[in-house]
């Protein structure tokens, strides 16, 4: 599954609630991907027993790298792990990391941001939430104490795929609800409906969901269609202006968008138009850990615009309209 | 400590004695304290004892998915492994040795007091104290993290354990289970290191920082501002100089006087890349380094940043260990070679 592009081991990360089908997930990924070596790292123990897969037991634990703020926790089992393995002689073609059904999946994904030696091996491909489809809407309405997530919710709005599991198990409608629902919530990741976990892997593997290439690709129709939202604590905002941005100011107002907001903010993305700069950037985030790169030119005939995307909690779309507009040179 | 005869004040060339193969990444090599034999661990799970001319004297079982930590005692023909299967092992010359350990947690992390009278372990969240047979003396679970690394205090009587948090200090001979110390420190510590004159401990960070604290006052201090994390410090003989090991280069802090607080550290320089394992010779005359360049060593009682003597290996070198009190050093590659290198 490596690409041409990026010689890094793709790195899978696979959410779900107990009981949402992770596991049969990912059985049929290790049946069905015959050939390729795979490691698995879990944190729960599984029923997994397939010869070609290396499984590893992990233990949980979460580190504070930066004076406690949670935007730089990271797994420090992971770290250990995936060194130990990067270091052997025979490489794998892909890594599984599946998570407890209660997990938090922001310090996974900035595992791969804040280590440099994991960051340098191995590449976030996806993060993958397996939901069951009669059980998703009580769990995202479940009344909450102050300050305790919703775990659920948080896994919706951490993906890049999401498979609605379970589908023969309810209606059309309560199906459509439940995706309506992920859409309000996350509008970037891909929905996938599913029986018995039953999807297209290559729907679920190797898919860049982390590639800033192609984290961008978004339909503008696609971004306007987001705009008809419920009062959700979790949701999403999209901007799209047209026009090029000054890069001192945008560096700044990001920096500081994203250093304050960084606990609300989950996940990231855009596109951005640089004066000066006949290239595209593209960005993307998880909470405050960053990281942009140049992309292709603009095409002659193109629209210089920026879009950006940021998923979170609370987000005051006026405010956060009105501040980038301010970076346009 | 005084120079071995022998030792030259700065070495010019280096030589290949021998070298092997275990299959896999080395992990960890060491000499016995008598210089006549050493050891060898690696990720192919092979742990093995080898003559100085490089015969094999031993294979142990192997460690399966991996042999990851091995140490000499200071005092004796006696080596402890473990690894990834969460078996500990102590080899001496005779019969072939017992399990002294089982644990369910792999095990990255062994270190024998340096009166040799003990021998720490850590597996996970667990650390065990053993006698030099391998008869457990102590365990202490549930710490707050995997125990990253370990290291003794200088009258052998506390070992610290690197874990999440700052090191925490067990002292075996109490009855309590409860740590002795804990210099509190919110981070993720890598390795632990105490020096010679068992005055400090230094830590290694993943936070690309290094915290050094006073024993026992716990009087700390941190220099930041790395560019990676960092896995490799080394103490001089003397105590007065922390080397650490970093991306392109090996500062040297000093802590004569008032100590390094404002100071700027001596960098060695003369590799590209990670520097992996690093060790002060025994009289302190050399430091040498394993990188992902090769071998470097630097004779530091010289002024001047750059090796005295770079040994293109030609592939990334992962771990070293200098024979006691001669200019020779076992290296470990990340290719699975084992190789004697003799300075001149």
């Amino acid at each position: 599954m490596p690409t041409d592009a990026d010689p890094r081991v793709p790195v899978t990360v696979l959410t779900g609630f107990l009981g949402s089908g992770k596991t049969t997930l990912l059985n049929r990924i290790l049946t069905e991907q015959h050939g390729k070596r795979i490691a698995v790292i879990e944190n729960e123990f599984g029923e997994i027993g397939i010869d070609d897969a290396l499984v590893i037991d992990a233990d949980e634990e979460i580190f504070e790298m930066n004076n406690g703020c949670i935007c730089c926790t990271v797994r420090g089992d992971l770290i250990r792990i995936l060194g130990n393995l990067m270091k052997r002689r025979d490489r794998f073609d892909a890594v599984i990391v599946e998570t407890t059904g209660l997990a938090d999946p922001a310090p996974v994904a900035q595992t791969f941001f804040v280590d440099e030696e994991i960051g340098a091996q191995l590449a976030l491909d996806a993060i993958v939430t397996v939901v069951d489809a009669r059980h998703l809407l009580p769990h995202l309405d479940e009344e909450r104490a102050e300050g305790v997530e919703n775990e659920a919710l948080e896994q919706i709005a951490f993906a890049d795929r999401i498979v609605v599991n379970k589908t023969d198990l309810v209606s059309e409608e309560e199906l459509a609800e439940v995706e309506a629902r992920i859409a309000a919530i996350n509008p970037l990741a891909r929905t996938l409906r599913a029986q018995y976990a039953a999807v297209d892997l290559d729907e679920v593997l190797g898919v860049g969901g982390f590639d800033l290439a192609r984290a961008l690709e978004l339909d503008p129709a696609f971004l306007t269609s987001i705009d008809h939202q419920h009062d959700l604590t979790v949701s999403s905002v999209a901007i799209e202006m047209p026009g090029e941005v000054d890069l001192d100011r945008l560096n700044a107002w990001l920096g500081e968008f994203l250093s304050t907001q960084a606990v609300d903010v989950f996940r990231s993305k855009g596109i951005l138009a640089i004066q000066g700069d006949d290239r595209r950037y593209v960005f993307q985030a998880v909470h405050m850990l960053f990281d942009s790169r140049a992309d292709r030119p603009w095409a002659p005939d193109e629209e210089r615009t920026n879009r950006l995307v940021f998923i979170g909690r609370n987000l005051d779309r006026a405010g956060l309209e009105r501040s980038f507009a301010a970076c346009l040179a | 400590m005084p120079r071995v005869s022998g030792t030259p004040a700065s070495a010019t060339e280096a030589r290949i004695a021998w070298s092997d193969d275990l299959g896999d990444y080395v992990t960890a090599v060491g000499w016995a304290a008598d210089g006549a034999l050493v050891a060898a661990s690696s990720l192919s799970g092979r742990a093995v004892v080898l003559g100085a001319d490089g015969a094999l004297v031993a294979e142990l079982p192997e460690h399966p998915m991996g042999a990851l930590a091995l140490d000499w005692s200071p005092r004796a023909q006696r080596v402890a492994f473990a690894g990834q299967d969460g078996v500990l092992r102590i080899w001496e010359p005779g019969p072939a040795p017992a399990v002294a350990w089982e644990q369910p947690a792999w095990i990255s992390t062994v270190a024998w007091a340096p009166n040799g009278t003990r021998l720490a372990a850590g597996a996970g969240r667990t650390l065990g104290v053993f006698e030099p047979d391998g008869t457990p003396v102590r365990e202490y679970p549930d710490l707050p993290s995997t125990v990253a690394d370990l290291a003794w205090s200088g009258d052998s009587r506390r070992v610290g354990a690197a874990v999440y948090g700052g090191p925490l200090w067990f002292e075996p001979a109490r009855t309590a289970d409860d740590a002795a110390a804990h210099f509190a420190w919110t981070g993720s510590l890598l390795t632990l290191t105490v020096a010679p004159s068992g005055k400090w401990c230094a830590s290694g960070n993943q936070d690309r920082s290094v915290h050094v604290w006073r024993l026992w006052s716990g009087d700390d201090l941190q220099m930041s501002g790395y560019p990676t994390k960092i896995s490799a410090l080394a103490w001089s003989p003397s105590s007065r100089f922390l080397a650490v090991g970093s991306f392109d280069d090996v500062t040297l802090w000093d802590f004569a006087g008032r100590g390094p607080r404002g100071t700027t550290p001596r960098a060695l320089t003369g590799f590209e890349g990670a520097a992996t394992g690093l060790a002060y010779s025994t009289d302190g005359t050399h430091l040498a380094a394993t990188t992902d360049d090769g071998l470097r060593v630097w004779a530091v009682e010289r002024g001047g940043g750059t090796p005295a003597v770079a040994v293109e290996i030609g592939e990334p070198l992962s771990t070293l260990a200098w024979r006691p009190g001669c200019p020779e050093l076992l290296v470990g590659s990340a290719a699975g070679r084992i190789i004697r290198v003799c300075l001149s």
